[in-house]
C-alpha cells in the first residue's frame, strides 16, 4: 500500500493547537478531502498518521509533514490538496503531497527563524550569542535534565534582517533541540526572551540536504 | 491576530480556544455587511462549542449575505483576569473585533448559574450592564434559550428576550433591527417595532408591582402584548438541519456530528422543564435525517454521529434510521452514538446497531427509587423495565451501570431514599444472576444524585425545594443504606442547587443580587471550584432579599408568578391539574399515546399526532 507525505504550513492560529489536536484535525481534513486513506485494522480503526518532526506549541512552521498510507494508488493530488485547503483555515495549508524520499529517522537538523517585536533589534541577540564563549543551558526531556553548552553544536546564529535572526539546531529522533533553549540562554544574559516569534523554516538530513 | 492578542494567549492555558480560525468558521468582508451579530455563550469554549443551538443559528444568520454572525465565549479565569488587567475588550472569534462594534449581542441562557458570566462578558465589552444605561451607540442585547421561560432575574440587563424557537424568529429580529438602523430609529423605537414579532419579550415595556414580598401585578405598556407567546417552528419536520459545523481544533466536550432527530418530548416528566417548553414533540423522517447526516459528515470530517434529542428512543422510525445510517457509516468508519435512550424501550437490536466502541458504561435515569415516587414525577418506568434493560446490557457485555436519581422530589420520604439504595443493590444482583454476563470484569454501579430544582413552566413550578438540612439528612441516610463496595454514590453540591432554585423562580428584584455577587467576584458558578456560596449569601443580605423566599416556598395557584405574562403554549390550568395529580401519585400517559390536553395543540391548530 502506497505511502505518501503531506507537506503543510502551521502558522497564525494553527500555532496554538497541540500535537494531539493536530492529529485529529488532519484526520478530519483527510476525510473531508475524500482521499482514499488507509485505516489501521484494529477494533477501532483510525487513519494511520505519522508526523515527521513534531512542532512545539506556539511555534510556527512552513515545513511540516506527515506520512499517511493510501488504500489505493492516486496519480494526481491537486484536487485533494484544493479540497483540504479550502476546508482548513489560512494558518494550516497543505503545500504539497508527494512520495516520501527520505525516512523521518534521517532528519538531523532544523532551521528556525526568530522575529523580535518592534522596539528590539535582532542584532543584539545575534551579537550576544555569537560573542559568548559558551552557552550553558539546562535541557530537560521527559526523563532527564542535563546541562549542555549550545555552542558545541550551534557555534553561531545568523542575522537575517533588522528584526529577524535564524539558527540551525540539531533535530530528529536521536538529538533534538527545542528553539526555546536559545530563549533560555537569552534570558540568562539579560535579553528579553518573550514574544519572539519562532518559525521553523527548513528541515535537513545529513550533509545539509533538504528533507523531502 | 494582532500582537497584543498573541501576547495574551501565549500567557494562558489552552490558547486554542481564543484564536478562532477553525474549519467551518465563517469569515466575511465587513464592508458588505449591514448587520453584525455576536452569538455569546456564557461559558467556556469547550462547552459552548458542543452546543447544537449555536450551530443552527450561526448557519441561519450566515446564510444571509448582508449579515454576519460570529461566536463569543466566556474566557476562562486566567484569560479573563489578564484581559481585565490589560483592558483588552472581549472580542468575537471570527473578526477579533470587540463586541461594542456589533449591532446585536445575543446570549443563550442555558442554565441559571451562567448569569454572572453574562455580566462579566458585557463588562469586558464595555457595554453598560443595565439596559437603561445603554444608548443608541450600544448594541441591542438579546437572549434566547430555555431560561427565557423565566428570565425575570435578568430583566434589567437585557433589551430583548426571544421566547421559543430561534429558527422561527431570529432572522425577523435581525431584519427589524437592520431596517431600524437604516432608518435611524432610536433604541426605544427599535424595541417597540420588535414587539410585533412572535415570541419577542421586551422587559422594559412591562412594569412589575409588589405587594409585600409577592408580586401584585405585571402590566404591559403598549405596543407590548399583555402576554408574550413563544415562537413555534411549525415545519420542524421538514426544516433543514445544519449542513456544516465549525469544527473545533482543540478538544471540546461533544466534538461530533449532532443530528437532532426530534424536538420536544412526549413523556411529561413533571420536573422537566425541557419536556414542557419544547412541546409539541415533532420528529423528522428517517430519510431526511439520513441525508442530513451524510452531508454533515462530508462537510466536517467527523468520525462520530450522535442522534440527539430529549428522548431519542421515542423516535417512531429509529430502527429504520439506524439501518439507513449503517449502510454507509461502517464503510466510512463512523461511529453512532445514542445519548438519550429510555429504559422502557431500549431493545436488543438498538444495542447491536449502536456502535459501542468501549462496551463498558451505560447510563439510566430512574430519577426516583420507588414506584410511588416515580408515579409522582410521572417518570413512567417500572422495576421490570429497569431489570429488562440491565439484563440486555449485561448480555451485551456492559459492566458499568450509571444511575441518575434526584433527591428532594415533592412528597419524598426516607422510604423513597432507601429505594435508591435498593435499586442499586438490585442491579448488582441482576448482574450475578445473568449467565451471559462478562465474567472477566467486575460490576460497578455509579449512583449520581442531583438535588431537585423546581423550574418555571412545569407542574412542579409550585413546589418548594427541600432545605439544605433536609437534603443533608437524606444524603446521609442514602449513604448509610449502601452496603456494597461496588456501588459508589456522588452528589451535586446542594448549595449550588439552592442558588439555581432561587434564580429559576426569581423575580426582577434579584438583578441587584446578581450585580453584587458579580462585583464581589462570583463567576463560573457552575464550576464547583469557583462557586462562592458565602459571597452569594452576603449579596442577598446586602440586597435585602431572602433566598429561601424564592427556593423553599410553596407557591399558590392564586399568586402572580414572575413569569405569569409569558406563555410557552402549555396552559396554566394544565400545570395545576398535573400538580394535583402528582400529589396523588397519579400518572399521565405519554402524549403521543393519549392527548393530555396541555393546550399546546392550539398553537399548531390541530392535533399534535395523527391518531394511532
Amino acid at each position: 500500500m502506497p505511502h505518501i507525505r503531506i507537506f503543510f504550513n502551521k502558522t497564525d492560529e494553527a500555532a496554538y493547537i497541540s500535537h494531539l489536536d493536530l492529529q485529529r484535525l488532519m484526520g478530519r481534513a483527510l476525510r473531508v478531502s475524500g482521499l482514499p486513506v488507509w485505516y489501521t485494522q484494529g477494533y477501532n480503526p483510525r487513519i494511520y498518521l505519522s508526523f515527521s518532526l513534531p512542532l512545539a506549541l506556539f511555534q510556527e512552521s512552513v515545513t511540516e509533514s506527515v506520512n499517511i498510507k493510501l488504500a489505493e494508488d492516486v496519480d494526481d493530488f491537486d484536487a485533494y490538496i484544493k479540497r483540504i485547503n479550502k476546508w482548513l483555515s489560512a494558518g494550516i495549508q497543505v503545500t504539497n503531497i508527494a512520495k516520501p524520499v527520505h525516512h523521518a529517522k534521517e532528519i538531523t537538523a532544523a532551521e528556525y527563524s526568530f522575529t523580535v517585536p518592534q522596539g528590539r533589534r535582532a542584532a543584539t541577540y545575534v551579537d550576544c550569542y555569537n560573542n559568548a564563549e559558551n552557552a550553558m543551558v539546562v535541557r530537560e526531556t521527559k526523563r532527564t535534565k542535563q546541562d549542555i553548552d549550545l555552542k558545541k553544536l550551534v557555534p553561531l546564529i545568523t542575522l537575517e534582517t533588522d528584526d529577524t535572526f535564524s539558527a540551525k539546531l540539531p533535530a530528529g529522533n536521536t538529538l533534538n533541540y527545542n528553539p526555546l533553549l536559545l530563549m533560555e540562554f537569552f534570558a540568562d544574559n539579560q535579553l528579553n526572551p518573550d514574544n519572539i516569534a519562532i518559525k521553523r523554516q527548513r528541515i535537513f538530513i545529513e550533509d545539509d540536504k533538504p528533507f523531502e | 491576530m494582532n500582537d497584543k492578542l498573541k501576547e495574551l494567549v501565549a500567557a494562558v492555558q489552552k490558547p486554542g480556544r481564543y484564536t478562532g480560525g477553525e474549519p467551518g468558521a465563517v469569515i466575511k468582508n465587513k464592508d458588505e455587511i449591514s448587520l453584525r451579530f455576536a452569538f455569546c455563550f456564557p461559558d467556556t469554549y469547550e462547552i459552548g462549542m458542543s452546543f447544537l443551538g449555536m450551530k443552527i443559528l450561526y448557519e441561519l444568520i450566515n446564510q444571509r449575505d448582508d449579515m454576519w454572525c460570529e461566536r463569543v465565549f466566556m474566557p476562562w479565569v486566567d484569560m479573563y483576569e489578564l484581559m481585565r488587567q490589560q483592558n483588552f475588550p472581549l472580542y468575537a472569534l471570527e473578526s477579533k473585533d470587540p463586541l461594542s462594534d456589533f449591532d446585536v449581542v445575543g446570549f443563550t441562557l442555558q442554565y441559571e448559574l451562567s448569569y454572572t458570566n453574562i455580566l462579566a462578558m458585557l463588562d469586558l465589552s464595555h457595554i453598560p450592564l443595565r439596559a437603561d444605561d445603554r444608548d443608541n451607540s450600544h448594541p441591542i442585547v438579546v437572549a434566547g434559550g430555555p431560561c427565557t421561560s423565566n428570565p425575570e432575574p435578568l430583566a434589567d440587563f437585557f433589551d430583548v428576550f426571544m421566547l421559543g424557537e430561534g429558527e422561527r424568529q431570529l432572522l425577523e429580529v435581525c431584519d427589524t433591527i437592520q431596517e431600524a438602523k437604516k432608518n435611524g430609529l432610536s433604541r426605544k423605537e427599535t424595541l417597540e417595532k420588535l414587539t410585533r414579532i412572535e415570541g419577542i419579550y421586551i422587559p422594559s415595556l412591562y412594569t412589575v408591582t409588589y405587594d409585600g414580598d409577592k408580586i401584585a401585578a405585571i402590566t404591559a405598556t403598549p405596543p407590548a402584548p399583555t402576554t408574550v407567546k413563544k415562537a413555534l417552528l411549525k415545519d420542524f419536520e421538514d426544516y433543514p438541519l445544519p449542513e456544516d459545523f465549525v469544527v473545533p481544533m482543540v478538544g471540546t466536550v461533544h466534538d461530533r456530528a449532532q443530528i437532532e432527530v426530534l424536538r420536544g418530548c412526549v413523556r411529561g416528566c413533571r420536573f422537566c422543564q425541557a419536556g414542557y417548553i419544547y412541546r409539541p414533540m415533532r420528529e423528522r423522517s428517517a430519510k431526511l435525517l439520513d441525508g442530513a447526516a451524510q452531508t454533515l459528515c462530508a462537510n466536517t470530517g467527523y468520525e462520530e454521529i450522535s442522534l440527539t434529542s430529549l428522548s431519542t428512543s421515542d423516535h417512531s422510525e429509529l430502527e429504520t434510521l439506524l439501518d439507513k445510517l449503517k449502510r454507509w457509516t461502517d464503510d466510512e468508519k463512523i461511529n453512532l452514538s445514542l445519548p438519550s435512550l429510555r429504559v422502557d424501550n431500549f431493545s436488543e437490536s438498538l444495542v447491536e446497531k449502536t456502535t459501542t466502541v468501549r462496551k463498558s458504561g451505560l447510563t439510566f435515569a430512574p430519577e426516583a427509587g420507588t414506584q410511588r415516587l416515580r408515579d409522582v414525577i410521572n417518570k413512567n418506568i417500572t422495576d421490570e423495565d429497569i431489570e429488562k434493560t440491565c439484563n440486555l446490557a449485561f448480555d451485551a457485555g456492559y459492566t458499568t451501570i450509571k444511575l441518575y436519581f434526584m433527591i428532594g422530589l415533592p412528597t419524598e420520604t426516607m422510604e423513597d431514599i432507601e429505594g435508591i439504595a435498593a435499586t442499586a443493590h438490585r442491579v448488582i444482583e441482576l448482574f450475578f444472576a445473568n449467565p451471559n454476563r462478562n465474567k472477566n470484569r467486575g460490576i460497578r454501579v455509579n449512583v449520581s444524585v442531583a438535588t431537585f430544582v423546581p423550574k418555571a413552566m412545569t407542574p412542579f413550578q409550585y413546589c418548594a425545594q427541600d432545605t439544605q438540612q433536609e437534603i443533608d439528612e437524606k444524603q446521609q441516610h442514602l449513604l448509610s443504606c449502601i452496603t456494597d463496595k461496588r456501588i459508589s454514590v456522588s452528589y451535586h453540591d446542594t448549595r449550588v442547587s439552592f442558588i439555581e432554585a432561587v434564580f429559576a423562580r426569581g423575580d426582577r428584584r434579584l438583578a441587584s443580587v446578581l450585580e453584587k455577587a458579580y462585583a464581589a467576584g462570583c463567576l463560573f458558578d457552575s464550576w464547583d471550584e469557583h462557586f462562592k456560596y458565602d459571597v452569594w449569601l452576603e449579596s442577598f443580605k446586602k440586597a435585602g432579599l431572602d433566598p429561601a423566599f424564592y427556593a423553599n416556598r410553596t407557591l399558590t395557584f392564586d399568586e402572580t408568578l414572575p413569569w405569569s405574562h409569558l406563555d410557552f403554549g402549555v396552559e396554566t390550568a394544565f400545570l395545576e391539574k398535573e400538580y394535583l395529580k402528582a400529589t396523588n401519585a397519579k400518572t399521565t400517559l405519554p402524549c403521543n399515546v393519549h392527548c393530555a390536553n396541555c393546550g399546546v395543540n392550539k398553537k399548531i391548530g390541530g392535533a399534535c399526532f395523527a391518531p394511532h
